[in-house]
Protein backbone atom coordinates (compact mmCIF):
# COMPACT_ATOMS: atom_id res chain seq x y z
CA UNK A 1 0.00 0.00 0.00
CA UNK A 2 1.65 3.22 -1.10
CA UNK A 3 1.65 6.45 0.86
CA UNK A 4 -0.71 8.00 -1.70
CA UNK A 5 -3.09 5.07 -1.31
CA UNK A 6 -3.01 5.50 2.46
CA UNK A 7 -4.03 9.14 2.05
CA UNK A 8 -6.67 8.23 -0.54
CA UNK A 9 -8.04 5.55 1.79
CA UNK A 10 -8.29 8.01 4.63
CA UNK A 11 -10.17 10.43 2.38
CA UNK A 12 -12.37 7.68 0.91
CA UNK A 13 -11.04 8.43 -2.55
CA UNK A 14 -9.97 4.90 -3.48
CA UNK A 15 -12.00 3.11 -6.11
CA UNK A 16 -13.77 -0.06 -5.04
CA UNK A 17 -11.36 -2.76 -6.29
CA UNK A 18 -8.31 -0.95 -4.93
CA UNK A 19 -10.03 -0.29 -1.58
CA UNK A 20 -10.75 -4.01 -1.14
CA UNK A 21 -7.12 -4.89 -1.96
CA UNK A 22 -5.84 -2.31 0.53
CA UNK A 23 -8.15 -3.58 3.25
CA UNK A 24 -6.82 -7.09 2.69
CA UNK A 25 -3.26 -5.78 3.00
CA UNK A 26 -4.16 -4.01 6.25
CA UNK A 27 -5.84 -7.13 7.61
CA UNK A 28 -2.62 -9.04 7.02
CA UNK A 29 -0.38 -6.34 8.48
CA UNK A 30 -1.45 -4.97 11.89
CA UNK A 31 1.28 -2.28 11.85
CA UNK A 32 -0.01 -0.97 8.53
CA UNK A 33 -3.55 -1.03 9.86
CA UNK A 34 -2.43 0.97 12.92
CA UNK A 35 -0.67 3.54 10.75
CA UNK A 36 -3.64 4.02 8.42
CA UNK A 37 -6.01 4.26 11.37
CA UNK A 38 -3.85 6.92 13.02
CA UNK A 39 -3.68 8.79 9.73
CA UNK A 40 -7.46 8.77 9.49
CA UNK A 41 -7.79 10.11 13.03
CA UNK A 42 -5.14 12.79 12.42
CA UNK A 43 -6.90 14.00 9.27
CA UNK A 44 -10.30 13.98 10.96
CA UNK A 45 -8.87 15.93 13.90
CA UNK A 46 -7.41 18.55 11.58
CA UNK A 47 -10.29 18.86 9.11
CA UNK A 48 -13.57 17.65 10.57
CA UNK A 49 -15.34 20.29 12.64
CA UNK A 50 -18.16 17.85 13.33
CA UNK A 51 -20.72 20.37 12.21
CA UNK A 52 -23.86 18.90 10.67
CA UNK A 53 -25.23 21.32 8.13
CA UNK A 54 -28.85 21.01 7.10
CA UNK A 55 -30.50 23.19 4.48
CA UNK A 56 -33.17 25.58 5.73
CA UNK A 57 -36.73 24.37 5.24
CA UNK A 58 -38.07 25.05 1.77
CA UNK A 59 -34.74 25.96 0.19
CA UNK A 60 -35.45 23.91 -2.93
CA UNK A 61 -38.95 25.37 -3.20
CA UNK A 62 -37.57 28.91 -2.97
CA UNK A 63 -34.96 28.13 -5.61
CA UNK A 64 -37.68 26.81 -7.91
CA UNK A 65 -39.78 29.89 -7.21
CA UNK A 66 -36.82 32.10 -8.18
CA UNK A 67 -36.54 30.29 -11.49
CA UNK A 68 -40.28 30.49 -11.99
CA UNK A 69 -40.28 34.26 -11.37
CA UNK A 70 -37.55 34.62 -13.91
CA UNK A 71 -39.60 32.68 -16.42
CA UNK A 72 -42.45 35.14 -15.89
CA UNK A 73 -40.15 38.10 -16.62
CA UNK A 74 -38.06 36.93 -19.51
CA UNK A 75 -34.95 38.93 -20.30
CA UNK A 76 -32.96 39.35 -23.45
CA UNK A 77 -30.83 36.23 -23.01
CA UNK A 78 -33.95 34.08 -22.59
CA UNK A 79 -34.76 34.72 -26.23
CA UNK A 80 -31.39 33.52 -27.43
CA UNK A 81 -31.91 30.03 -28.84
CA UNK A 82 -30.55 27.52 -26.36
CA UNK A 83 -29.44 25.16 -29.09
CA UNK A 84 -28.72 26.23 -32.61
CA UNK A 85 -29.31 23.36 -35.03
CA UNK A 86 -26.75 22.71 -37.74
CA UNK A 87 -27.76 24.29 -41.03
CA UNK A 88 -25.93 24.24 -44.35
CA UNK A 89 -27.15 27.78 -44.96
CA UNK A 90 -25.04 28.96 -41.99
CA UNK A 91 -22.01 27.20 -43.42
CA UNK A 92 -22.63 28.85 -46.78
CA UNK A 93 -22.91 32.29 -45.17
CA UNK A 94 -19.73 31.70 -43.16
CA UNK A 95 -17.89 30.52 -46.27
CA UNK A 96 -19.11 33.56 -48.22
CA UNK A 97 -17.97 35.92 -45.48
CA UNK A 98 -14.63 34.11 -45.34
CA UNK A 99 -14.01 34.32 -49.07
CA UNK A 100 -15.23 37.92 -49.23
CA UNK A 101 -12.74 38.76 -46.48
CA UNK A 102 -9.97 36.98 -48.35
CA UNK A 103 -10.85 38.85 -51.54
CA UNK A 104 -11.09 42.16 -49.72
CA UNK A 105 -7.65 41.63 -48.29
CA UNK A 106 -6.07 40.02 -51.35
CA UNK A 107 -6.84 42.79 -53.86
CA UNK A 108 -5.24 45.61 -51.82
CA UNK A 109 -2.29 43.33 -51.00
CA UNK A 110 -1.70 42.56 -54.67
CA UNK A 111 -2.06 46.25 -55.55
CA UNK A 112 0.39 47.22 -52.81
CA UNK A 113 2.82 44.57 -54.03
CA UNK A 114 2.56 45.85 -57.62
CA UNK A 115 3.10 49.42 -56.41
CA UNK A 116 6.17 48.34 -54.48
CA UNK A 117 7.52 46.65 -57.63
CA UNK A 118 6.97 49.86 -59.64
CA UNK A 119 8.69 51.96 -56.98
CA UNK A 120 11.70 49.65 -56.74
CA UNK A 121 11.95 49.63 -60.54
CA UNK A 122 11.79 53.45 -60.71
CA UNK A 123 14.48 53.62 -58.02
CA UNK A 124 16.83 51.45 -60.11
CA UNK A 125 16.10 53.45 -63.24
CA UNK A 126 16.83 56.68 -61.34
CA UNK A 127 20.22 55.35 -60.27
CA UNK A 128 20.88 54.14 -63.81
CA UNK A 129 20.06 57.68 -64.98
CA UNK A 130 22.78 59.06 -62.70
CA UNK A 131 25.31 56.52 -64.07
CA UNK A 132 24.36 57.33 -67.66
CA UNK A 133 24.57 61.08 -66.99
CA UNK A 134 28.10 60.65 -65.59
CA UNK A 135 29.08 58.60 -68.62
CA UNK A 136 27.64 61.11 -71.10
CA UNK A 137 29.28 64.04 -69.33
CA UNK A 138 32.72 62.50 -69.90
CA UNK A 139 32.04 60.95 -73.33
CA UNK A 140 29.76 63.61 -74.81
CA UNK A 141 27.10 60.99 -75.56
CA UNK A 142 25.28 58.04 -74.05
CA UNK A 143 26.86 54.56 -74.42
CA UNK A 144 26.74 53.53 -78.05
CA UNK A 145 26.45 49.80 -78.41
CA UNK A 146 28.37 48.48 -81.46
CA UNK A 147 26.49 46.71 -84.23
CA UNK A 148 25.96 42.96 -83.67
CA UNK A 149 26.45 43.34 -79.91
CA UNK A 150 23.47 42.75 -77.64
CA UNK A 151 21.90 46.00 -76.53
CA UNK A 152 22.58 45.17 -72.89
CA UNK A 153 26.28 45.78 -73.60
CA UNK A 154 25.59 49.35 -72.42
CA UNK A 155 25.80 47.96 -68.88
CA UNK A 156 29.27 46.50 -69.55
CA UNK A 157 30.33 49.84 -70.99
CA UNK A 158 29.07 51.71 -67.94
CA UNK A 159 30.91 49.29 -65.67
CA UNK A 160 34.10 49.58 -67.74
CA UNK A 161 34.00 53.38 -67.38
CA UNK A 162 33.63 53.04 -63.60
CA UNK A 163 30.21 54.69 -63.71
CA UNK A 164 28.23 51.67 -62.53
CA UNK A 165 28.41 51.34 -58.73
CA UNK A 166 26.09 48.32 -58.60
CA UNK A 167 25.15 46.12 -61.62
CA UNK A 168 21.85 45.18 -59.95
CA UNK A 169 20.43 48.62 -60.91
CA UNK A 170 20.46 47.51 -64.56
CA UNK A 171 17.35 45.40 -64.05
CA UNK A 172 13.80 45.84 -62.85
CA UNK A 173 13.42 43.84 -59.59
CA UNK A 174 10.07 42.54 -60.86
CA UNK A 175 11.70 41.10 -63.99
CA UNK A 176 14.57 39.24 -62.33
CA UNK A 177 13.34 35.83 -61.20
CA UNK A 178 16.81 34.61 -60.25
CA UNK A 179 18.15 36.83 -57.49
CA UNK A 180 21.67 35.43 -58.05
CA UNK A 181 21.97 37.12 -61.41
CA UNK A 182 25.45 36.51 -62.95
CA UNK A 183 27.87 39.46 -62.51
CA UNK A 184 29.05 41.46 -65.51
CA UNK A 185 32.60 40.80 -66.74
CA UNK A 186 34.99 43.50 -67.98
CA UNK A 187 34.62 44.60 -71.60
CA UNK A 188 37.43 42.44 -73.07
CA UNK A 189 36.20 39.32 -71.35
CA UNK A 190 32.66 40.10 -72.44
CA UNK A 191 33.83 40.35 -76.06
CA UNK A 192 35.60 36.98 -75.84
CA UNK A 193 32.60 35.41 -74.15
CA UNK A 194 30.30 36.83 -76.81
CA UNK A 195 32.39 35.12 -79.51
CA UNK A 196 32.57 31.83 -77.64
CA UNK A 197 29.14 31.57 -76.05
CA UNK A 198 26.50 34.14 -76.99
CA UNK A 199 23.96 32.25 -74.88
CA UNK A 200 25.90 32.83 -71.66
CA UNK A 201 26.14 36.54 -72.58
CA UNK A 202 22.37 36.65 -73.02
CA UNK A 203 21.95 34.97 -69.66
CA UNK A 204 23.99 37.79 -68.11
CA UNK A 205 21.92 40.51 -69.75
CA UNK A 206 18.48 38.92 -69.46
CA UNK A 207 16.02 41.11 -67.60
CA UNK A 208 18.12 44.28 -67.95
CA UNK A 209 16.36 47.48 -68.93
CA UNK A 210 15.68 48.18 -72.61
CA UNK A 211 18.01 50.87 -73.92
CA UNK A 212 18.01 53.59 -76.55
CA UNK A 213 20.30 52.53 -79.42
CA UNK A 214 20.51 56.03 -80.95
CA UNK A 215 19.20 57.32 -84.23
CA UNK A 216 20.22 57.80 -87.85
CA UNK A 217 21.23 61.06 -89.35
CA UNK A 218 19.77 61.99 -92.73
CA UNK A 219 23.01 60.65 -94.18
CA UNK A 220 22.15 57.21 -92.78
CA UNK A 221 24.89 57.25 -90.20
CA UNK A 222 23.84 55.74 -86.85
CA UNK A 223 24.81 57.94 -83.93
CA UNK A 224 24.30 57.66 -80.15
CA UNK A 225 22.03 59.91 -78.14
CA UNK A 226 24.08 63.05 -77.40
CA UNK A 227 24.73 64.34 -73.92
CA UNK A 228 22.22 67.14 -74.45
CA UNK A 229 19.68 66.05 -77.06
CA UNK A 230 17.53 68.66 -78.81
CA UNK A 231 14.41 67.32 -77.14
CA UNK A 232 13.66 65.22 -74.09
CA UNK A 233 14.22 61.58 -75.03
CA UNK A 234 13.50 58.24 -73.36
CA UNK A 235 16.84 56.56 -72.65
CA UNK A 236 15.94 53.33 -70.83
CA UNK A 237 12.83 51.51 -69.66
CA UNK A 238 11.25 48.23 -68.67
CA UNK A 239 11.78 45.86 -71.60
CA UNK A 240 8.92 44.95 -73.97
CA UNK A 241 7.50 41.47 -74.46
CA UNK A 242 9.22 39.44 -77.23
CA UNK A 243 8.32 36.17 -78.93
CA UNK A 244 10.70 33.25 -79.42
CA UNK A 245 11.86 34.72 -82.77
CA UNK A 246 12.85 37.98 -81.08
CA UNK A 247 9.89 39.93 -82.45
CA UNK A 248 8.65 42.70 -80.17
CA UNK A 249 5.02 42.06 -79.27
CA UNK A 250 2.25 44.60 -78.87
CA UNK A 251 1.33 45.89 -75.45
CA UNK A 252 3.15 47.09 -72.41
CA UNK A 253 6.17 45.59 -70.69
CA UNK A 254 5.44 42.30 -68.92
CA UNK A 255 7.56 43.43 -65.95
CA UNK A 256 4.55 45.01 -64.21
CA UNK A 257 1.78 42.71 -65.34
CA UNK A 258 1.26 44.58 -68.62
CA UNK A 259 -0.16 47.62 -66.80
CA UNK A 260 2.59 49.94 -68.05
CA UNK A 261 6.31 50.62 -67.83
CA UNK A 262 8.74 52.92 -66.08
CA UNK A 263 10.68 55.11 -68.49
CA UNK A 264 13.93 57.00 -67.80
CA UNK A 265 14.34 60.25 -69.74
CA UNK A 266 17.53 62.11 -70.63
CA UNK A 267 16.88 64.75 -67.95
CA UNK A 268 17.08 61.97 -65.32
CA UNK A 269 13.40 61.81 -64.38
CA UNK A 270 11.52 58.51 -64.34
CA UNK A 271 7.90 58.40 -65.49
CA UNK A 272 5.26 55.66 -65.31
CA UNK A 273 3.69 55.21 -68.74
CA UNK A 274 0.47 53.30 -69.27
CA UNK A 275 1.15 52.94 -73.02
CA UNK A 276 4.01 53.07 -75.49
CA UNK A 277 3.23 56.52 -76.86
CA UNK A 278 5.72 59.31 -76.01
CA UNK A 279 4.87 62.16 -78.35
CA UNK A 280 3.67 62.76 -81.87
CA UNK A 281 7.32 62.57 -82.98
CA UNK A 282 7.86 59.31 -81.12
CA UNK A 283 4.72 57.19 -81.26
CA UNK A 284 6.14 53.91 -79.95
CA UNK A 285 8.74 53.77 -77.26
CA UNK A 286 9.96 50.29 -78.28
CA UNK A 287 9.98 50.75 -82.06
CA UNK A 288 11.23 53.46 -84.37
CA UNK A 289 8.83 55.39 -86.54
CA UNK A 290 9.23 52.71 -89.24
CA UNK A 291 7.80 50.25 -86.67
CA UNK A 292 11.11 48.39 -86.40
CA UNK A 293 13.26 47.63 -83.34
CA UNK A 294 16.08 49.74 -84.70
CA UNK A 295 17.70 53.16 -84.38
CA UNK A 296 15.34 56.12 -84.64
CA UNK A 297 14.65 57.71 -87.99
CA UNK A 298 15.53 61.17 -86.67
CA UNK A 299 16.87 62.81 -83.52
CA UNK A 300 13.41 62.88 -81.94
CA UNK A 301 12.59 59.23 -82.69
CA UNK A 302 13.67 56.83 -80.00
CA UNK A 303 13.59 53.03 -79.84
CA UNK A 304 14.30 51.28 -76.54
CA UNK A 305 15.51 47.81 -77.57
CA UNK A 306 15.49 44.75 -75.25
CA UNK A 307 18.89 44.05 -73.71
CA UNK A 308 19.38 40.61 -75.29
CA UNK A 309 18.51 41.75 -78.80
CA UNK A 310 21.52 42.32 -81.08
CA UNK A 311 21.91 45.80 -82.52
CA UNK A 312 22.39 44.25 -85.99
CA UNK A 313 18.65 43.82 -86.26
CA UNK A 314 18.10 47.50 -86.84
CA UNK B 1 -52.89 11.93 -8.46
CA UNK B 2 -51.76 8.60 -9.80
CA UNK B 3 -50.20 10.38 -12.73
CA UNK B 4 -48.26 12.79 -10.46
CA UNK B 5 -46.95 9.91 -8.38
CA UNK B 6 -45.87 8.19 -11.56
CA UNK B 7 -43.82 11.20 -12.62
CA UNK B 8 -42.10 11.43 -9.21
CA UNK B 9 -41.20 7.75 -9.27
CA UNK B 10 -39.90 8.04 -12.79
CA UNK B 11 -37.68 11.05 -12.03
CA UNK B 12 -36.38 9.43 -8.85
CA UNK B 13 -34.84 6.62 -10.85
CA UNK B 14 -33.55 8.78 -13.66
CA UNK B 15 -29.90 9.88 -13.80
CA UNK B 16 -28.95 13.53 -13.42
CA UNK B 17 -27.74 13.56 -17.00
CA UNK B 18 -31.05 12.35 -18.43
CA UNK B 19 -33.02 14.77 -16.25
CA UNK B 20 -31.02 17.76 -17.44
CA UNK B 21 -31.04 16.68 -21.10
CA UNK B 22 -34.79 16.24 -20.96
CA UNK B 23 -35.32 19.59 -19.24
CA UNK B 24 -33.17 21.24 -21.89
CA UNK B 25 -35.05 19.60 -24.78
CA UNK B 26 -38.60 19.30 -23.49
CA UNK B 27 -38.71 21.87 -20.68
CA UNK B 28 -40.36 19.44 -18.27
CA UNK B 29 -40.57 21.23 -14.91
CA UNK B 30 -40.71 17.90 -13.04
CA UNK B 31 -37.20 17.07 -14.23
CA UNK B 32 -35.82 20.37 -13.00
CA UNK B 33 -37.65 20.02 -9.66
CA UNK B 34 -36.11 16.59 -9.20
CA UNK B 35 -32.62 17.95 -9.83
CA UNK B 36 -33.05 20.84 -7.36
CA UNK B 37 -34.37 18.55 -4.64
CA UNK B 38 -31.69 15.95 -5.33
CA UNK B 39 -28.87 18.47 -4.82
CA UNK B 40 -30.54 20.61 -2.14
CA UNK B 41 -28.68 19.17 0.86
CA UNK B 42 -25.37 18.35 -0.86
CA UNK B 43 -24.86 21.65 -2.62
CA UNK B 44 -26.08 23.76 0.29
CA UNK B 45 -23.56 22.06 2.62
CA UNK B 46 -20.77 22.77 0.18
CA UNK B 47 -21.78 26.40 -0.17
CA UNK B 48 -22.05 26.97 3.57
CA UNK B 49 -18.59 25.51 4.14
CA UNK B 50 -17.08 27.39 1.20
CA UNK B 51 -18.64 30.79 1.89
CA UNK B 52 -18.76 30.43 5.68
CA UNK B 53 -22.13 32.19 5.65
CA UNK B 54 -25.49 30.36 5.69
CA UNK B 55 -27.51 33.32 4.33
CA UNK B 56 -25.06 33.90 1.50
CA UNK B 57 -25.04 30.14 0.75
CA UNK B 58 -28.82 30.20 0.37
CA UNK B 59 -28.67 33.06 -2.13
CA UNK B 60 -25.89 31.34 -4.05
CA UNK B 61 -27.85 28.09 -4.10
CA UNK B 62 -30.85 29.82 -5.69
CA UNK B 63 -28.67 31.66 -8.18
CA UNK B 64 -26.90 28.42 -9.07
CA UNK B 65 -30.12 26.78 -10.19
CA UNK B 66 -31.24 29.94 -11.92
CA UNK B 67 -28.01 29.73 -13.91
CA UNK B 68 -28.60 26.04 -14.61
CA UNK B 69 -32.01 27.00 -16.01
CA UNK B 70 -30.54 29.82 -18.12
CA UNK B 71 -27.55 27.81 -19.33
CA UNK B 72 -29.39 24.56 -19.94
CA UNK B 73 -28.83 25.01 -23.67
CA UNK B 74 -25.07 24.77 -23.12
CA UNK B 75 -25.32 21.40 -21.43
CA UNK B 76 -23.85 18.69 -23.65
CA UNK B 77 -25.37 15.21 -23.66
CA UNK B 78 -23.47 12.73 -21.52
CA UNK B 79 -21.45 15.33 -19.62
CA UNK B 80 -21.51 14.50 -15.88
CA UNK B 81 -23.96 16.87 -14.20
CA UNK B 82 -22.42 16.88 -10.71
CA UNK B 83 -19.07 18.57 -11.63
CA UNK B 84 -20.93 20.98 -13.94
CA UNK B 85 -23.27 21.95 -11.11
CA UNK B 86 -20.42 22.38 -8.63
CA UNK B 87 -18.55 24.46 -11.16
CA UNK B 88 -21.51 26.84 -11.58
CA UNK B 89 -22.05 26.95 -7.82
CA UNK B 90 -18.38 27.75 -7.17
CA UNK B 91 -18.41 30.60 -9.69
CA UNK B 92 -21.59 31.97 -8.17
CA UNK B 93 -20.06 31.72 -4.70
CA UNK B 94 -16.89 33.53 -5.74
CA UNK B 95 -18.99 36.31 -7.31
CA UNK B 96 -21.16 36.59 -4.20
CA UNK B 97 -18.11 36.75 -1.92
CA UNK B 98 -16.62 39.49 -4.07
CA UNK B 99 -19.88 41.47 -4.08
CA UNK B 100 -20.11 41.19 -0.32
CA UNK B 101 -16.55 42.49 -0.03
CA UNK B 102 -15.15 39.19 1.16
CA UNK B 103 -12.70 38.49 -1.60
CA UNK B 104 -11.67 34.86 -1.66
CA UNK B 105 -7.95 34.33 -1.20
CA UNK B 106 -6.85 33.48 -4.71
CA UNK B 107 -3.14 33.13 -3.93
CA UNK B 108 -1.81 29.66 -4.60
CA UNK B 109 1.44 30.44 -2.84
CA UNK B 110 1.35 27.59 -0.39
CA UNK B 111 4.99 26.65 -0.48
CA UNK B 112 5.94 28.08 2.85
CA UNK B 113 6.35 26.12 6.07
CA UNK B 114 6.15 22.38 5.87
CA UNK B 115 5.31 22.66 2.17
CA UNK B 116 2.55 21.28 0.01
CA UNK B 117 4.89 19.80 -2.53
CA UNK B 118 6.23 17.26 -0.06
CA UNK B 119 6.02 13.57 -0.92
CA UNK B 120 2.92 11.72 0.37
CA UNK B 121 5.14 9.58 2.64
CA UNK B 122 6.66 12.70 4.22
CA UNK B 123 3.18 14.14 4.69
CA UNK B 124 2.02 10.93 6.41
CA UNK B 125 5.07 11.01 8.69
CA UNK B 126 4.17 14.60 9.53
CA UNK B 127 0.55 13.71 10.27
CA UNK B 128 1.07 10.52 12.29
CA UNK B 129 4.49 11.30 13.78
CA UNK B 130 3.18 13.23 16.75
CA UNK B 131 1.76 10.67 19.20
CA UNK B 132 -0.83 12.97 20.71
CA UNK B 133 -1.33 15.32 17.83
CA UNK B 134 -0.97 19.09 18.07
CA UNK B 135 -4.67 19.57 18.84
CA UNK B 136 -4.71 17.02 21.68
CA UNK B 137 -5.07 19.74 24.28
CA UNK B 138 -8.16 21.18 22.61
CA UNK B 139 -11.46 19.59 23.49
CA UNK B 140 -14.97 19.55 22.01
CA UNK B 141 -16.24 22.91 20.84
CA UNK B 142 -12.84 24.51 21.28
CA UNK B 143 -11.27 22.11 18.72
CA UNK B 144 -14.21 22.42 16.33
CA UNK B 145 -13.95 26.20 16.46
CA UNK B 146 -10.23 26.00 15.79
CA UNK B 147 -10.82 23.68 12.78
CA UNK B 148 -13.49 25.97 11.31
CA UNK B 149 -11.23 28.96 11.66
CA UNK B 150 -8.16 27.15 10.27
CA UNK B 151 -10.00 25.85 7.18
CA UNK B 152 -11.40 29.35 6.63
CA UNK B 153 -7.85 30.74 6.65
CA UNK B 154 -6.62 28.37 3.95
CA UNK B 155 -5.93 29.85 0.50
CA UNK B 156 -9.08 29.64 -1.61
CA UNK B 157 -7.88 26.91 -3.99
CA UNK B 158 -6.73 24.68 -1.13
CA UNK B 159 -9.93 25.25 0.82
CA UNK B 160 -12.08 24.41 -2.21
CA UNK B 161 -10.15 21.19 -2.86
CA UNK B 162 -10.27 20.10 0.78
CA UNK B 163 -14.01 20.71 1.09
CA UNK B 164 -14.79 18.92 -2.18
CA UNK B 165 -12.61 15.92 -1.29
CA UNK B 166 -13.32 15.51 2.42
CA UNK B 167 -16.84 16.82 2.99
CA UNK B 168 -18.47 16.36 -0.41
CA UNK B 169 -16.89 12.95 -1.14
CA UNK B 170 -16.16 13.85 -4.73
CA UNK B 171 -13.61 11.81 -6.70
CA UNK B 172 -10.33 13.24 -7.95
CA UNK B 173 -11.62 13.27 -11.53
CA UNK B 174 -14.74 15.22 -10.52
CA UNK B 175 -12.73 17.76 -8.51
CA UNK B 176 -10.35 18.17 -11.44
CA UNK B 177 -13.35 18.83 -13.74
CA UNK B 178 -14.80 21.41 -11.36
CA UNK B 179 -11.53 23.27 -10.85
CA UNK B 180 -10.38 22.71 -14.45
CA UNK B 181 -6.98 21.46 -13.33
CA UNK B 182 -5.15 18.13 -13.77
CA UNK B 183 -5.78 15.32 -11.28
CA UNK B 184 -2.14 15.57 -10.14
CA UNK B 185 -2.71 19.19 -9.14
CA UNK B 186 -5.79 18.20 -7.15
CA UNK B 187 -3.68 15.71 -5.19
CA UNK B 188 -0.91 18.21 -4.55
CA UNK B 189 -3.46 20.82 -3.41
CA UNK B 190 -4.95 18.29 -1.01
CA UNK B 191 -1.50 17.49 0.38
CA UNK B 192 -0.75 21.19 0.66
CA UNK B 193 -4.00 21.84 2.53
CA UNK B 194 -3.25 19.09 5.05
CA UNK B 195 0.34 20.25 5.50
CA UNK B 196 -0.86 23.81 6.03
CA UNK B 197 -3.44 22.76 8.61
CA UNK B 198 -0.85 20.64 10.43
CA UNK B 199 1.54 23.57 10.42
CA UNK B 200 -1.15 25.90 11.79
CA UNK B 201 -2.01 23.33 14.48
CA UNK B 202 1.63 23.07 15.54
CA UNK B 203 2.06 26.81 15.74
CA UNK B 204 -1.19 27.02 17.76
CA UNK B 205 0.22 24.36 20.10
CA UNK B 206 3.43 26.37 20.55
CA UNK B 207 1.48 29.57 21.15
CA UNK B 208 -0.62 27.78 23.78
CA UNK B 209 2.36 26.26 25.59
CA UNK B 210 4.27 29.55 25.82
Amino acid sequence: MTAQEMLDYAFGLLDEPRRITCEREMAADPALFQRVARLGVSIATLVDDGEVIEPPTGLAVRALATVERRKQKPQFQDFVPTRVPFRWADVAVAATVFFASILTLTVPLLQARAKMGQTACAFNLGKLGVSLAKYSSTHGNYPFVPASYPVGTYGVMLQESSNLPDPSILACPSAIRNQNHPPLPDYDRFRRLLAESPKSCNAMLEGHFAYNVGYRRPSGEAVPVPETPASLMPIASDGPACDSQGQILDGNSPNHGGHGQNVLFTDGHVSWRRNRWVSDLDRDIFLNNANRPAAGLHSGDSALIPSVMPVSLR
Amino acid sequence: MMKALGVVEETDQTTDEVLLSRYRDEGRTADFDALVHRYERELYRYLVRYTGDAALAEDVFQNTFLQVHLKRGLYEDGRPVRPWLYSIATHQAVDALRKSGRHPTISLDHRGGSGGDSEPSALIDLLVGDAEGPLAELQGEERKEWVRSAVEKLPDALKQTLILAYFQDLKYREIADIQKIPVGTVKSRLHAALAKLQEMAKSAQHDGSE
